[in-house]
């Protein structure tokens, strides 16, 4: 398995560039906009947020991951993962600037959760997905369709940068329902 | 660290996993803070939605609507009694996170897992969103 991850990423590695350079915000660039510094206090409520949203996010690159070992024929996953990575990197920027600590979150292990919804979450979407690839394109519909609605509602109320920020991510998201949404017509047709 | 009602925060994840078990849901919910009550509704009801665009309509209106919310705990339920899983747990721990809040860390059939709870007036309550360490 660990082999087969290698060969995968060092695939997606090629296939992805372009879209980590024309895609979702990294963290790096963000920082680099921003000066690296918070301008605003966000409430305790906002910070519980801000660092589920940075656990979740884990769950949708995990997911591509699982879904391209499986179906490496299919470059949507293999793309689209590495742009998961860059909102995981975008959400961990947001929660150092505000002084939430993530530093005790293990990000490493593919598939594994500490959180046991999020465990839940993961194992529902691999299963569905791992039935045909057609099923594995859908999931990944439905992932970014969610990923749309939470962060909608995660962005009310947010000062101006995590809005920003949140926003560049939807537009992501869009990005990746679009290209599932090509995929799944072309394995119909 | 204990509750009013003299559950440990140990104690509270020990109900949450005897309840998934045993697919009882009012248990379920008492342990729980609301909202994350209904995103665990909606984790263990994905699966449902993919073939029952009607269940998918009601998941999405279960936080709510006490009526959509109670016909998707009674299809939750039964799958959870259909498909009970025997789970091993272990080696638990509780780590402080700062006031009103703690983590109860454990192992999950091997599997290191985390649980975050608050303090409510009601006692300890599983909150997904308390699992931030406060300075």
């Amino acid at each position: 398995m660990k082999k087969e991850r290698r060969v995968f990423l060092e695939r997606v590695s090629k296939l992805g560039a372009a879209l980590l350079t024309a895609g979702a915000v990294s963290g790096t660039a963000l920082q680099a906009k921003n000066g690296g510094t918070g301008t605003t206090e966000l409430s305790d409520e906002k910070k519980d947020k801000l660092f589920y949203i940075f656990q979740e996010e884990k769950v949708a690159r995990d997911v591509y991951i699982t879904l391209g070992e499986l179906y490496p024929e299919e470059s949507t996953f293999a793309l689209i993962q590495l742009s998961e990575q860059s909102h995981i990197d975008a959400a961990k920027t947001l929660c150092d600037r505000y002084g939430v600590d993530t530093s005790y979150v293990n990000l490493d292990s593919v598939g594994q959760f500490e959180l046991p919804v999020l465990q839940q979450l993961y194992d529902t979407c691999v299963e569905r997905g791992s039935v045909s690839k057609l099923d594995g394109l859908r999931i990944g519909e439905l992932i970014e369709l969610t990923d749309l609605d939470d962060l909608e509602t995660a962005m009310v109320d947010m000062p101006d940068d995590v809005v920003k920020v949140f926003s560049n991510l939807k537009e992501g998201s869009e990005n990746h329902l679009d290209a599932f949404r090509r995929a799944i017509a072309r394995e119909e047709a | 660290m204990t509750l009013r009602d003299g559950m440990t925060p140990e104690a509270v994840v020990l109900r949450y996993y005897g309840a998934l078990e045993a697919g009882d849901m009012d248990a379920l919910r008492g342990v729980m803070a609301a909202e994350s009550y209904i995103m665990t509704l909606e984790a263990y009801g994905l699966k449902h939605t993919f073939a029952d665009p009607a269940f998918k309509a009601l998941l999405r209106r279960c936080g709510e609507d006490v009526s959509a919310r109670k016909e998707v705990e009674a299809v939750i339920a039964a799958a959870l009694r259909r498909d009970a899983k025997a789970m091993t747990l272990d080696a638990f721990r509780t780590e402080a996170l700062g006031a009103g809040r703690c983590a109860v860390r454990y192992t999950e059939n091997g599997f290191a897992k985390k649980m975050a709870l608050r303090e409510t007036e009601a006692g300890w309550k599983i909150d997904y969103y308390a699992g931030r360490k406060r300075p």
